[in-house]
């Protein structure tokens, strides 16, 4: 007890003489308070109104292919933030969309200042955050947690997106027309020989499309053999040596880095003009272009095989390109 | 020099007012706005700066503790694998709610809560890496803890965790290697829960008063184990307070925060070349010190996310601004001879 006494003597002897200047500058930060209330400013929130005076709905969207197709839709007046993921593949103003995060972590208080009223996640049910839950619940937003692991999942998704941004209609539409499309696809796929291909994502480590997604649709739809599926489902990683045993006759490479890169010059020497490189930034997304990419894919499998890497620029595909309107 | 003290407290309130102030606005496109809060974006905000003035407060007082009973001035809190321990714990922690959910289809938020996030898995690893340090860092026959083996000690426990976590990391699906990832540069959340900051400001408030008690004895500890000795300071006592002090400190702010370095570190440097070695002064000056440090990092981590998209992580924030500080001390110390 005296001890304790003690020190609260010394405590008193050494920080006793502090009171008045701290009283000091207390009254200084009170008056910087005072400063600072003058600069208030109330809060206001982008209210978006549609031509007939209805409210739009308010989407923060952290599923890069859900925004692709929003905007597709033409439902991108509705976007309030997007994800760090679709910041490189958006364009013109919806560059300056901000970013709310990501689907494990959110920018709390940009959300509380957004205040939407649907979030966009792609992920399981049972893995969403419990905070992420917490402060939905807490603004009112409603969770849209969408699935798009094979082509077949598009239809749904895209109606309920359509839903969800108040364009019912133009979903129906675009659903229907994606519909016919695929069918005439899987038509022409069936006439032309099937070509064994590999789909490699990235090169360093070696990790390709294995089977049960929607990548391994599209090779099928395209009138491919995905040979990746016998190494398991999704997007398995493998080595070099396992690579040569799949035996394919062309290797999709998605590659928009470098193409000096180590790794892909190896594939170049080991395979030569079997290698076609895919360049288009959004090859990893399930959206509603899907057909337009497989019919690429189509081209690129069942163009015949050249000296040069990089099937990309076969006449063939330039031909579909100045076919087809931008 | 008598000025320190309010000026210190000065500049951490000061710091705190800017970083309540600052927050994005939407009003014509992203920018940052200047202006008091209110309402919800009020509380989110109070809680981020109460949850980093807490931690950098522990982690800066935890620093002081160990540098005093390990005589070292590197010593911080993750010198002795306390860090290390803890975040082994929320590693393995995910590990186990991963497969449980595979096998039973639980879903993670349930398994979360159960530990109350990664609360609970942090602070048992911090508690078992502190048991095992005590362990390895006594000294046989004398009954007390040696300081160089308990930072061999403490070295031998970081590497061994830090190889588990990269084993159990490459045994786990993408997601959750994503969270590890997430969960390993540090975050100051605003939906920290209050329970646990009140909890971790109990555990300050008490070790605080604990080294205010003990100023004197730990202005002595600093002096030879002989020279304490002579002086009636059983060291035995006095290393053991300190280890379980800065241990339970730093367990508390891992808990909060994840792993943020160099606050511990750097802080009690700074307090001592403003107010000198006298503990019942540092002790007073460091968590302040601490306090600034973390909420003006967790302030720019915050600003950054609206200005470049993507905010810098708090850990890395703290070491850009204490390392170059940490070059300046030593510098004006010994003029780079």
């Amino acid at each position: 007890m005296s001890r304790t006494a003690d020190s609260l003597t010394i405590f008193t002897m050494i920080y006793g003489k502090y009171a008045a200047r701290m009283l000091t500058v207390m009254a200084l930060i009170g008056v910087g308070l005072t400063v600072l209330s003058g600069c208030h400013a109330k809060s206001h929130h982008y209210v978006f109104k549609s031509k007939s005076g209805h409210e739009v709905p308010r989407i923060v969207s952290t599923v890069p292919a859900a925004t692709q197709i929003l905007l597709q839709l033409r439902a991108g007046r509705s976007l309030v933030a997007v994800s760090t993921y679709d910041k490189p593949l958006l364009a013109g103003r919806w560059r300056k969309l901000p970013v709310i995060g990501n689907y494990l972590r959110l920018n709390t208080e940009l959300m509380t200042e957004l205040h939407p009223s649907r979030l966009i996640l792609q992920i399981d049910p049972a893995l969403i955050p419990a905070d992420i839950r917490s402060l939905c619940h807490r603004l009112d937003c409603r969770i849209i947690d969408i699935k798009l692991n094979s082509v077949a999942d598009l239809e749904h998704t895209t109606l309920r997106l359509g839903a969800a941004a108040g364009c019912v209609g133009r979903a129906r539409l675009a659903v229907v027309k994606l519909a016919r499309e695929i069918r005439v696809i899987t038509r022409q796929a069936a006439r032309v020989p099937i070509v064994p291909v590999i789909y490699c994502l990235s090169t360093n480590p070696l990790r390709i499309v294995g089977g049960k997604n929607f990548m391994d649709d599209e090779l099928r739809l395209a009138g491919g053999r995905n040979v990746g599926r016998q190494l398991g489902d999704g997007f398995p990683k493998i080595t070099h040596a396992e690579l040569l045993r799949l035996n394919a006759k062309k290797i999709l490479v998605w590659h928009p880095e470098s193409v000096f890169h180590h790794a892909y010059r190896w594939l170049q020497r080991r395979y030569g003009g079997r290698v076609c490189r895919i360049a288009w930034p959004d090859a990893d997304l399930l959206t509603l272009s899907v057909v337009h990419k497989i019919r690429r894919i189509n081209l690129l499998i069942h163009a015949p095989a050249t000296d040069r890497a990089g099937a990309e620029s076969a006449p063939a595909l330039h031909q579909e390109r100045k076919r087809r309107p931008a | 020099m008598r000025w320190w003290l309010p000026i210190s407290l000065a500049g951490c309130i000061g710091v705190a007012l800017l970083s309540l102030c600052t927050g994005p606005t939407v009003q014509h496109g992203l920018a940052i706005r200047l202006a008091i809060p209110h309402g919800i974006t009020l509380g989110l905000r109070l809680t981020r700066i109460a949850a980093a003035a807490i931690v950098g407060a522990s982690l800066s007082l935890s620093g002081v503790y160990l540098q005093n009973l390990l005589r070292n001035p590197l010593a911080d809190p993750y010198v002795l694998g306390l860090s290390g321990g803890a975040s082994l714990g929320v590693v393995m922690w995910i590990f186990c709610i991963s497969i449980f959910s595979q096998i039973t289809g639980l879903p993670h938020w349930v398994a979360d809560m159960l530990g109350f996030g990664h609360t609970l898995p942090s602070f048992v690893g911090a508690a078992l890496a502190m048991i095992a340090c005590f362990w390895l860092g006594r000294r046989s026959g004398y009954g007390y803890l040696d300081p160089v083996r308990l930072i061999l000690a403490g070295v031998i426990i970081s590497t061994i965790t830090g190889a588990c976590m990269l084993l159990i990391n490459s045994f786990l699906p993408d997601y959750d290697q994503t969270r590890i990832y997430f969960y390993l540069f540090g975050y100051i959340s605003e939906i920290t829960p209050r329970w646990l900051l009140i909890g971790t400001g109990g555990v300050l408030a008490v070790s605080w008063a604990i080294g205010l008690q003990q100023a004197r004895r730990l202005d002595i500890a600093s002096l030879s184990d002989i020279e304490a000795a002579s002086l009636g300071v059983s060291m035995r006592r006095m290393r053991m307070t300190n280890f379980i002090l800065s241990s339970v400190l730093t367990a508390a702010s891992v808990a909060i925060a994840g792993p943020i370095g160099f606050v511990g570190l750097i802080c009690p440097h700074i307090a001592r070349r403003l107010v000198g070695p006298t503990h019942a002064r540092l002790l007073v000056i460091a968590p302040i010190v601490g306090a600034a440090l973390l909420i003006v990092a967790d302030l720019i981590t915050r600003v950054s996310g609206i200005m470049l998209d993507r905010p810098i992580p708090v850990g890395v924030m703290t070491a850009l601004i204490g390392g170059p500080l940490f070059l300046y001390l030593m510098r004006d110390r010994t003029g780079w001879r």
